[in-house]
């Protein structure tokens, strides 16, 4: 199905004017066909048909329960993202146009789907390598596509050069593998675990291990999500981790089949890696001021936190892997959602606090308007709504309990205490008060400056503004009813944007998520007990 | 029922506390005083329970700490030294509700006043009941903190907030021990429970023992006012009589007393902490007496005697003699409270502030009532024949005699000097109230009548109390057949009452009175007719004396030049140098800038240059492969070199 719909929308496509409303309209098609695959999937693939798992494609690809809930996530990720792109983000269209896509990214982005999800079912080590380069080059492109931008263009090389090494150390790692045993399929290795080089696997896993940017790989994977536009970064951030994690997942499973010192020697190194992807994830951020550098940041830290879960290898450990990515992508998804939208709230000029009268420029991108975290100052006096979801989005972060980040963490300490992870666990508690503390800056911006605000943003002053902007930008196709409404409101509320309902469905719908996962946190976990059942035979 | 005493002035205390600015004056004021009376009811049920049909109850509510093998328990202990103990402090806590609600009448913040009483009454009956070391130090703490916030209730007035520190101060010094004696219990025994420790008392090293209970009494002199410690009682007659009243009579200073009887079992084999109890409340009834005849504060000089007269409690708890103790603390919480609430009707009656007594004179014309009332709490208090006072001290003074030890035989005399002194400056206070010539302006003595009636119901029912419970249970204490012997252990080396009882002489016995009632008249006669001999300070050397005796032994001047000072050096250097010197430069300060440095190299790494990106990933490499070679060594090496590039 995604094939063929990779088809029809590349003629789509290639016949398409580049105009906005075709390119929304082309990202629309690629939305309904990633839910009718959603839909397809889950009436084909149900877990009681997949207890043994089934293989496929002459035993190259494997399915079974966590595989195929884990293709459900993805698939629903991706329609929450492609929602994003497929509507306006308000009323203004010029507005609306700060968010520049290219007419193609729908295409990249299914190929993308494809890729990742046939990623997690791989069986072969050959088909590992030839997945893993489907993946990598359409990243790759995606994270290029605004070739006019020159930031994007250098974080699309970072990628392609840095993803490639990792590719060539994945290849290295299957040829000694098949120098050993002269076997590709994963199955048959098994069988011969005992007599192949262990290290070999544990040199894949390190070229993973660079793909999803872990601790001593980290750099590229932070300068590439500063750098690229954000829209970009919400999937490139995202979503090849929830693919390659799982990969990574059923590689441990491989490893934890052998009963001796190697081992314990391969997990101990996993968890130094862990160790100090946690320590960088949470002392890196401290002092940093542009809000995805500590996104990317922070994602690092919630990388290591799911790897913890993966390699304690109990029951536990699928169950907290799965809620864990469940609930860090909704909030991830939440999280950069709303940054998209803040751009709507801000004037493009900042006010010099010391001299009001004094206007300058800022440098702000137009494919990252919100580039600072100093700039999230402005949502409190826009949009208060808007701003308790992000303040709920980063209490999820860090782990205020009722809310799902405490649930996730909760699981993953249980699933390491119990496999006797006790150093780690300690780590993990201190790593995270830590990032308490950048995650509590956020919510000091955005909330503890309200006077500063006032003082700062003449509101008469900045509405004027605010409008020669707009008229700057487009003088026709500006409605004049809503300007004038603005010119008579003296409290200053910028209600001249009013932001486009599906947006605000999206937000609302996983805020609400995050906060009521209380309520159905039983249903979940006897949900993922349901999907351990079928993969730990 | 014990939950009913113990929570209800809690609950009294919160609702006036919280609510009480929405529920009003008379309403907070109402709730108080039936929470309180809700618990002296069910305290008066549970004294004939527990003391006539001889039944103990103990609630366990829920489990507090329970670590290892140490449990502790939410329990509470109604037995006979607790129920003997729950009755003056519950009684003379409603009585002083009461009185409060004339006293503090015209006050803006009775609400909070109240608020603090109920929350000093629930202190204490938690003190009291508890049933290990843990509830009794928290009861212990909440009165420390509530008496400090009632001492300071007018902290406007810079006296009564530095009074109130004082207190604290001094309460906090001796709590400091009683936690390291009570983390010397959990050492020991591994427990906090009574009857864990009690249990095991002759089995435990004498010496521990003794360690144990010198931590403990200094906690319990700080409370209860031994020589050394006691400058926080005088000073803390800053604050409002009903508080005086409550605090230093019935509630605060008798609780080390409590907790020295409730040890009894463990003092009893420690030979040496006896005689040092012995000693000290020898010297603080002394001194304490020779500090009130040369005292002009009518509050101090109740005060004084209250001091007095806990040294003499901690006499009888010296020669063993505990239910002696006991009944002397049942009886003096009766006749002082009457003391103390006839000295503040006097103020309020007068109601010129001043406490002075040598400004007063010739009351007894205006204020009758009073007059009786002090003059019964009085006599009670100087232990003549059939008053309530008699049958309580006489009896320790006559047993430190009978107990034919070279100690006791010293400080019997010290305790029959505080007998005579006591009555001493018993009838100097009445003298100068009543009798004396007029002192004060002729505005006062035309405004000066009876204070409201209300006032005078919970007075009334004290000096009845004064007058008669002393006789009505004095079997039940005193006698051989008393069920207190149940609750508390003499040791039999250490039994000395029927010494007492059936070998002394009768002129020791009466020894106390004669000196008394001859001092008393010697003493009215000098004022009567002799007063030009009292003229002090024309005689040379009476007038060092007096001096020293008004500035009470300048105590005071003492402490705070050589312990206050040097203490407060040392802390000001500590707080400097340790605080927030080396402490704040390893910690919050050096943690916080270290990470912040730490940060700011990571990111210097991260946005660097791409040839050191790839240059790590290949370093990262080639550390698999040295791991696939050989040892962890080299991969050791190669983190500590890839952390310092």
């Amino acid at each position: 199905m995604l094939l063929s719909s990779i088809l029809i929308v590349t003629v789509l496509t290639s016949i398409m004017r580049d105009k906005n409303e075709y390119k929304k309209w082309v990202n629309r098609i690629s939305l309904i066909i990633l839910i009718y695959v959603l839909l397809i999937n889950v009436n084909i693939n149900n877990i009681s048909d997949l207890i043994l798992g089934y293989n496929i494609y002459n035993n190259m690809l494997i399915i079974n329960n966590l595989n195929n809930s884990m293709i459900n996530i993805i698939l629903i990720i991706g329609i929450i993202y492609m929602l994003l792109l497929s509507y306006n983000i308000s009323i203004i269209k010029e507005i609306d146009r700060l968010i520049i896509i290219r007419k193609w990214l729908s295409l990249l982005i299914i190929f993308n789907i494809l890729g990742l999800i046939l990623l997690m079912l791989v069986n072969d080590l050959i088909l590992l390598f030839v997945i893993i380069e489907l993946q990598s080059y359409s990243l790759y492109l995606i994270t290029a596509i605004n070739n006019e931008s020159n930031n994007s263009i250098k974080s699309g090389l970072y990628y392609f050069i840095v993803g490639s090494l990792g590719s060539f150390i994945i290849l290295d790692g299957t040829i000694g593998i098949y120098e050993d045993i002269g076997l590709t399929n994963l199955e048959y290795i098994i069988l011969y675990i005992d007599n192949i080089n262990i290290y070999n696997i544990l040199i894949i896993l390190f070229g993973l291990f660079i793909k999803i940017g872990l601790a001593p790989f980290y750099n590229y994977s932070i300068t590439i999500y500063t750098l690229s536009p954000t829209m970009i970064t919400n999937y490139i951030s995202l979503m090849p981790k929830l693919s390659i994690l799982t990969l990574i997942l059923n590689l441990i499973n491989i490893i934890n089949l052998i009963h001796n010192n190697i081992n314990l020697n391969i997990i101990n190194l996993i968890s130094l890696i862990i160790f100090i992807s946690m320590i960088i994830g949470s002392i890196g951020g401290m002092n940093v001021i542009r809000i995805k550098t500590l996104l990317a940041y922070s994602s690092l830290l919630n990388v290591s936190y799911m790897l913890l879960a993966i390699i304690s290898n109990n029951n536990y450990s699928i169950i907290a892997y799965l809620f864990y990515i469940l609930q860090y992508s909704i909030t991830h998804i939440n999280i950069f959602s709303i940054i998209l939208l803040i751009p709507l709230y801000s004037n493009l000029y900042l006010y010099n606090s010391n001299n009001n009268n004094n206007i300058y420029n800022v440098m702000i991108s137009k494919y990252s308007p919100i580039e600072y975290i100093s700039q999230l100052k402005l949502l409190l006096n826009k949009n208060i709504c808007l701003c308790i979801c992000f303040i709920i989005s980063i209490f999820s972060l860090i782990g205020i309990p009722p809310l799902s980040g405490f649930y996730g963490k909760l699981l993953v300490l249980i699933s390491s205490l119990n496999n006797g992870y006790i150093f780690l666990s300690i780590t993990l508690v201190i790593v995270s008060s830590i990032s308490a503390y950048y995650y509590g800056n956020i919510i000091k911006e955005l909330s503890f400056d309200i006077l500063n605000n006032y003082n700062i943003f003449n509101y008469k002053e900045y509405n004027i503004s605010n409008i020669k902007i707009l008229n700057k930008l487009n003088k026709n196709e500006l409605n004049k009813n809503n300007l004038l409404y603005n010119m008579n409101n003296k409290d200053g509320d910028n209600s001249i944007i009013y932001l486009n309902n599906n947006i605000t469905y999206i937000i609302s719908v996983l805020t609400l998520i995050i906060i009521l996962i209380s309520l159905e946190y039983d249903n979940i976990i006897g949900g993922t007990y349901l999907v351990l059942l079928g993969i730990n035979i | 029922m014990i939950n009913l005493i113990v929570f209800s002035t809690l609950i009294g205390s919160l609702i006036s506390g919280f609510l009480g600015r929405y529920i009003g004056i008379k309403w907070s004021r109402n709730i108080v005083c039936l929470s309180v009376f809700i618990s002296l009811i069910t305290t008066y049920i549970l004294f004939i329970s527990v003391m006539i049909n001889n039944n103990e109850y103990r609630n366990i509510i829920m489990s507090w700490i329970n670590v290892d093998f140490l449990n502790i328990d939410w329990g509470f202990l109604i037995d006979k030294i607790s129920i003997s103990t729950l009755i003056p402090v519950v009684t003379i806590s409603f009585l002083v509700h009461i009185y409060a609600l004339v006293y503090m009448n015209h006050d803006p913040h009775q609400q909070r006043f109240f608020s603090y009483l109920s929350f000093f009454t629930f202190g204490m009956i938690l003190l009291v009941t508890g049933d290990n070391f843990l509830i009794l130090f928290l009861g212990w703490e909440l009165i420390g903190v509530a008496s400090y916030l009632l001492i300071s209730f007018w902290f406007t007035r810079i006296s009564a907030a530095k009074s109130g520190l004082n207190s604290l101060l001094m309460n906090r010094f001796g709590d400091t021990f009683l936690v390291i004696g009570l983390a010397l219990i959990i050492y020991l025994v591994g427990s906090l429970n009574f009857d864990t420790l009690f249990s095991l008392n002759a089995y435990l090293s004498t010496d521990m023992l003794t360690i144990i209970l010198i931590c403990l009494l200094l906690g319990c002199a700080s409370k209860s006012v031994q020589f050394g410690l006691h400058t926080w009682l005088l000073n803390s007659m800053e604050g409002p009589t009903p508080v005086s009243s409550l605090l230093h009579a019935a509630c605060l200073v008798i609780a080390g007393v409590y907790l020295l009887i409730r040890c009894s079992f463990i003092i009893e084999y420690s030979p040496i902490i006896l005689i040092i109890i012995l000693i000290s409340g020898g010297i603080s009834t002394l001194v304490s007496g020779l500090m009130a005849i040369a005292s002009n504060d009518i509050k101090r000089i109740i005060a004084l005697s209250t001091m007095s007269q806990v040294g003499i409690m901690m006499l009888g708890i010296g020669i063993s003699a505990y239910n002696l103790a006991l009944f002397h603390l049942i009886c003096h919480s009766f006749f002082k409270a009457l003391l103390f609430m006839s000295a503040g009707a006097i103020i309020h009656a007068v109601g010129n502030g001043y406490q002075d007594i040598r400004t007063y004179g010739s009351f007894l014309k205006f204020l009758p009532l009073t007059y009786i009332c002090i003059l019964i709490a009085s006599l009670s208090l100087m232990a003549l024949p059939g008053l309530t006072g008699y049958y309580s001290k006489d009896i320790i003074i006559e047993t430190l005699y009978g107990s034919y030890t070279l100690t006791g035989y010293i400080i019997y005399w010290f305790a029959l000097g505080s007998a005579t002194l006591t009555s001493i400056y018993s009838i100097r206070l009445i003298y100068y109230l009543f009798f004396n010539k007029p002192n004060n302006p002729k505005y006062i003595y035309l405004h000066l009548r009876e204070n409201p009636t209300l006032m005078y119901i919970p007075m009334t029912i004290l000096a009845l109390f004064s007058i008669f419970i002393g006789y009505l249970i004095k079997d039940l204490y005193l006698g051989m057949g008393t069920p207190l012997y149940n609750n508390m252990f003499i040791h039999p080396n250490n039994l000395y009452f029927i010494d007492t009882e059936f070998s002394l002489n009768t002129y020791i016995k009466l020894l106390p009175l004669i000196t008394s009632i001859l001092l008393c008249i010697i003493l009215i006669l000098f004022y009567e007719l002799y007063y030009n001999k009292l003229f002090i300070y024309n005689s040379k050397y009476i007038k060092y004396i007096y001096k020293f005796f008004n500035q009470k032994f300048y105590y005071d001047q003492i402490i705070n030049n050589y312990a206050y000072r040097s203490s407060l050096y040392i802390s000001y250097l500590l707080n400097t140098y340790i605080d927030k010197g080396i402490l704040i430069f390893l910690g919050p300060y050096g943690l916080s800038s270290l990470s912040l440095h730490l940060s700011n190299l990571i990111n210097k790494l991260v946005f660097f240059n791409l040839g050191l990106i790839i240059e790590l990933i290949f370093f990262s490499l080639f550390l698999a492969l040295f791991i696939h070679s050989y040892s962890l060594l080299y991969f050791f090496i190669a983190l500590i070199i890839f952390i310092f590039i």
